[in-house]
C-alpha cells in the first residue's frame, strides 16, 4: 500500500470519528442543557395520549324488561385539518345536510394546522342517517354542484362515533325517566336521580402508540342497568286514558297514579303534559315557566274531598266514631270563628258515617275533627305523611304543607278545613302513599319505582320499605268497607262491573290571593280494589276541567275508565271468579 | 534434531502473518456474526411483540366498537318493538285491546304468574368467583411430601380439583 492511498484512508477514518465525537459530544451536552425537560416532553407527546373513557350509561327497563332509556349511535364530526382539500366543499356540504353555518364552518375548516392543532371539531351529535348523506354527497364529488357552490372533495372531514341517550317509546313515561343532556347530565326523574349509578365512573387513559408499551385497557365497567317497578302497559294506558279526560273534559292538566299497596310499588305515573325525550332541548317551550316537569310529585295541591277518607280513618283509628255514629247535620258548624258549609249548602240532617262520606258533608268531618282533637287530627295526618316527602327516588318532589298547632299561621279554624282537605296541601303521590294505608291493612310501605339494579354482572332487588302503620288493620278494612257502601248505595259511577271498590270522589275549590274560587276547581278520585284483596290504589286529578266543576262527574268515570283495562292488565280476575278459583 | 525442526515449524506456523490476520478477521467476524445474532433475534422478538401489541390495541378498539354496536341495536330493537309501534301493527292485523267481560279464567297448579324481568344472577352468598388454585401449584415440596404420605395414610391420594371458596 503506498503512502498516498494510506493518506486517503487515514483521512477518511479520522472523518468518521471526529463525526462520531461530535455526535456523542452533542449527546452529552443535549442531555445537560436546559432543554432537556422540554425534549423529553416533545418524546413524551409522540409516545401515546390520554384519553377520558367513558362508560355506556346503563339502561332502564320496566319491570318486565322492556327497555324505557337506551343508548344509541350518533357522530362527533370533526376534520384533519392536514388533509382537507376543499373548505369550501365540506362547509357547503355541511350546510347542505346539518344546516350548519356556512361562514362557521369554513373559517373551522379553513384553519392552517399547527403543531398543536391538526384536529378541529365541526359539530356532534350527527346521525347515522346524515352521516351516509353526507357521505354520499362525497360518493359523487363535482356532480353535486349549484351556482352557489359544488364540492370537489369532502377529504379530511373525520366521523368519530360514540353513544348518547335514546328513549325508544319516546314520550312514554317521559316524566318519570327525566333525560340526560348532551354533556351527560341527567335531569329530572330516574336519570336525576340516579345519575351517578347510571354514568359509572369515567376514567382517563394513556394510550401507548409504541406498539411495545401496550398494555390491556383496564375495566371500565358500564353504568348500572336499573329495572323500573312501572309497568310499560299500564303506563301507556294511563296516558291515553289521560289524554281522552284532559281533552274531553276541557282540563287545564291532568295527573294520574296507580301504586301497589301491599309494597309501595309504583305501577305508574300519567300526567300531562309530556315530552318527546328524544328532543328533550323543546322542554322549555313544551313546559313553560312554573310548570313541573312531573305534576304527580313535584305539584302540590289542596286535595279537597278525596282527603276526608284519612279524616276518617284517623278518627276511627282512635276510638272517636264509628260506622253506625249518627250525626246531626245542621248546614253548619262553627269551629274557631270560622262557619263550616256543606258543598251544597244544605243541611242533611242524621246521618251515619256512612252517609257522611257518600254525601261529602264538610260539616260532618268537621265535626269529626273536633271530635278528635287538634293534637290527635295532626299526629295521624303527621303519620300519614303529611308535611314531608315520600322519598320516591324520582327528583324534584316537593313535600305539600301542613299547618300544625304552634305554626304562626295556624289557626283552630284550620282543623275544621283541614278535615275535608282545605287549607292543606299535598301532591297526588303523597295522597297515594297515605292511602295506601287504608287499601294494606293499615300498612304503609315507601313508594319507590327502582325493582332491581344490575351491576358487576349481579342483580339487587331492594326490599319494600314498610315506612309506617298510621292506622290498625281493622280500622283499614273498616274504611275500605265504609267507601265500599258509599260508592254502591250512591250508585257511583266510578264502578266497575264484578269488582267490588272503595273510593272517594274529590272537588276542590282553589285558593286564590283573594280568597277560594267556586267556578273553578280542582277534581280528583282516590280508589282502591279489590275491597276484599286490595292490588292497587288509583289517583285521579284533573285541573280546573270545563265540562263539570264536580269531581263526581269529570274524575269518579275517569277511575273507572281506567280500573276496567287495569284489572285486564294486572290479571286481576272478578270478584266471582277469584272466589269460584280459591284466590 | 526432532526437537530443533518441532520448534522451527512451530515458529513458522506462530509467526505466519496470514495467520494473524485469520485471527483477527475470524474474532472481528465472530464478533458481527454474534451481534447480527442478537439484533436479528431481538428484532424477532420486537417485531413480534409490536405486532401482537397492535392486535390487542385493534382487539380493544374491536370491543369498544362491538359494544357501542350493540348498544344500537338494543335500542333499536326496542323501538321497533315499542308500544307505540307494537299497538299500530297489532292494530293492523286486526288485534284489539281485551274487554274484562271476554276473558276466561283458567287457575293453573303450579303456574306463578308472570315472573318480572331477570337480567342477571342475585348476590348469591353461598358461593364465589374467585376459585382457590390447586395444591399442586402453591405448596412445597415438603408440603407435597407430607401431603402425601398423609393421603398414603388415608388410604387413597384423590386428586385435587379446583374448588369455589365459601365464606
Amino acid at each position: 500500500m503506498n503512502n498516498s492511498i494510506q493518506w486517503r484512508f487515514s483521512t477518511i477514518a479520522f472523518s468518521f470519528t471526529l463525526v462520531g465525537v461530535v455526535v456523542f459530544l452533542q449527546l452529552v451536552r443535549i442531555q445537560f442543557s436546559p432543554q432537556v425537560e422540554d425534549f423529553r416532553e416533545q418524546g413524551n407527546s409522540y409516545s401515546g395520549f390520554w384519553r377520558t373513557v367513558y362508560p355506556a350509561r346503563g339502561q332502564v327497563y320496566d319491570r318486565w324488561g322492556h327497555l324505557l332509556a337506551g343508548n344509541r349511535t350518533v357522530y362527533q364530526l370533526g376534520v384533519d385539518l392536514n388533509h382537507v382539500d376543499d373548505p369550501a366543499g365540506i362547509a357547503f356540504a355541511l350546510n347542505l345536510v346539518l344546516n350548519e353555518d356556512y361562514a362557521r364552518v369554513y373559517q373551522i375548516v379553513s384553519q392552517e394546522p399547527t403543531d398543536t392543532a391538526v384536529y378541529a371539531v365541526i359539530t356532534d351529535f350527527v346521525t347515522p342517517e346524515q352521516v351516509n348523506q353526507i357521505k354520499q354527497l362525497g360518493d359523487t364529488i363535482g356532480v353535486y354542484t349549484s351556482e352557489a357552490a359544488s364540492i370537489k372533495s369532502l377529504d379530511g372531514l373525520v366521523f368519530t362515533p360514540h353513544l348518547m341517550r335514546a328513549y325508544p317509546e319516546e314520550t312514554l313515561a317521559a316524566n318519570i325517566l327525566g333525560f340526560v343532556s348532551r354533556n351527560g347530565e341527567g335531569y329530572f326523574g330516574v336519570e336525576e336521580k340516579y345519575h351517578d349509578l347510571l354514568a359509572g365512573e369515567p376514567r382517563t387513559i394513556w394510550f401507548s402508540t409504541d406498539p411495545n408499551k401496550v398494555e390491556q385497557l383496564p375495566d371500565i365497567p358500564p353504568g348500572a342497568n336499573i329495572v323500573l317497578t312501572i309497568d310499560r302497559e299500564i303506563q301507556n294506558m294511563l296516558e291515553q286514558v289521560l289524554d281522552d279526560a284532559v281533552r274531553g273534559h276541557g282540563a287545564e292538566a291532568g295527573t294520574i297514579v296507580v301504586m301497589d299497596p301491599n309494597n309501595g310499588e309504583v305501577l305508574g305515573i300519567a300526567v300531562t303534559p309530556r315530552i318527546n325525550l328524544n328532543d328533550y332541548w323543546l322542554y322549555p317551550e313544551l313546559i313553560s315557566g312554573l310548570i313541573p316537569f312531573n305534576r304527580g310529585i313535584s305539584k302540590a295541591y289542596e286535595p279537597g274531598s278525596v282527603f276526608k277518607v284519612l279524616t276518617i280513618a284517623a278518627a276511627l283509628d282512635n276510638g272517636n266514631i264509628e260506622p253506625g255514629t249518627l250525626f246531626q247535620d245542621t248546614g253548619a258548624i262553627e269551629i274557631g270563628g270560622a262557619t263550616i258549609k256543606n258543598w251544597n249548602q244544605g243541611a242533611w240532617g242524621e246521618q251515619d258515617m256512612v252517609g257522611c262520606l257518600q254525601h261529602s258533608l264538610n260539616v260532618c268531618l268537621a265535626w269529626v275533627a273536633s271530635q278528635m282533637g287538634p293534637s290527635d287530627f295532626y299526629s295521624y295526618m303527621s303519620a300519614f305523611g303529611f308535611g314531608h316527602t315520600t322519598s320516591v327516588d324520582l327528583a324534584g318532589e316537593v313535600s305539600g304543607r301542613l299547618k300544625t298547632p304552634g305554626d304562626s299561621d295556624w289557626y283552630v279554624a284550620d282543623l275544621g278545613t283541614n278535615s275535608f282537605g282545605q287549607g292543606i296541601s299535598a301532591t297526588p303521590l303523597q295522597m297515594v302513599s297515605a292511602v295506601s294505608a287504608l287499601a294494606n291493612e293499615g300498612k304503609m310501605y315507601a313508594p319507590h319505582l327502582l325493582r332491581s339494579l344490575i351491576n358487576n354482572g349481579r342483580q339487587y332487588n331492594p326490599q319494600p320499605q314498610l315506612i309506617g302503620t298510621p292506622i290498625s288493620p281493622e280500622t283499614a278494612r273498616t274504611i275500605t268497607l265504609m267507601l265500599a257502601s258509599s260508592l254502591e248505595n250512591e250508585a257511583s259511577i266510578s264502578l266497575v262491573p264484578g269488582y267490588r271498590l272503595a273510593g272517594k270522589t274529590g272537588t276542590a275549590e282553589i285558593p286564590t290571593p283573594y280568597g277560594y274560587t267556586s267556578n273553578v276547581t280542582h277534581t280528583s278520585f282516590v280508589g282502591w280494589g279489590p275491597v276484599d284483596d286490595p292490588a292497587f290504589v288509583v289517583y285521579i286529578w284533573l285541573e280546573k276541567p270545563s265540562s263539570s266543576i264536580w269531581g263526581s262527574e269529570v274524575a269518579a268515570p275517569v277511575f273507572r275508565q281506567v280500573v276496567e283495562q287495569l284489572v285486564v292488565l294486572m290479571d286481576i280476575p272478578p270478584d266471582d271468579v277469584r272466589e269460584a278459583l280459591g284466590y | 534434531m526432532i526437537k530443533a525442526a518441532h520448534t522451527t515449524i512451530l515458529q513458522a506456523y506462530q509467526n505466519a502473518p496470514w495467520r494473524s490476520q485469520y485471527q483477527a478477521f475470524g474474532i472481528l467476524a465472530l464478533s458481527v456474526v454474534m451481534v447480527a445474532i442478537v439484533a436479528g433475534i431481538y428484532l424477532n422478538v420486537t417485531a413480534r411483540a409490536a405486532t401482537i401489541g397492535r392486535e390487542v390495541q385493534s382487539l380493544q378498539e374491536d370491543i369498544l366498537t362491538h359494544q357501542r354496536i350493540n348498544a344500537d341495536l338494543e335500542t333499536q330493537l326496542a323501538r321497533l318493538s315499542s308500544t307505540s309501534v307494537m299497538e299500530a301493527r297489532a292494530s293492523a292485523m286486526g288485534f284489539r285491546p281485551l274487554s274484562n267481560g271476554s276473558i276466561v279464567y283458567l287457575k293453573v297448579p303450579g303456574y306463578a304468574g308472570r315472573q318480572g324481568a331477570v337480567f342477571a344472577p342475585p348476590p348469591d352468598p353461598a358461593y364465589s368467583d374467585s376459585v382457590t388454585l390447586p395444591d399442586e401449584y402453591t405448596e412445597t415440596l415438603y408440603q407435597w411430601f407430607g401431603r402425601l404420605v398423609r393421603d398414603s395414610d388415608a388410604g387413597a391420594v384423590v386428586p385435587q380439583q379446583t374448588t369455589f371458596l365459601e365464606p
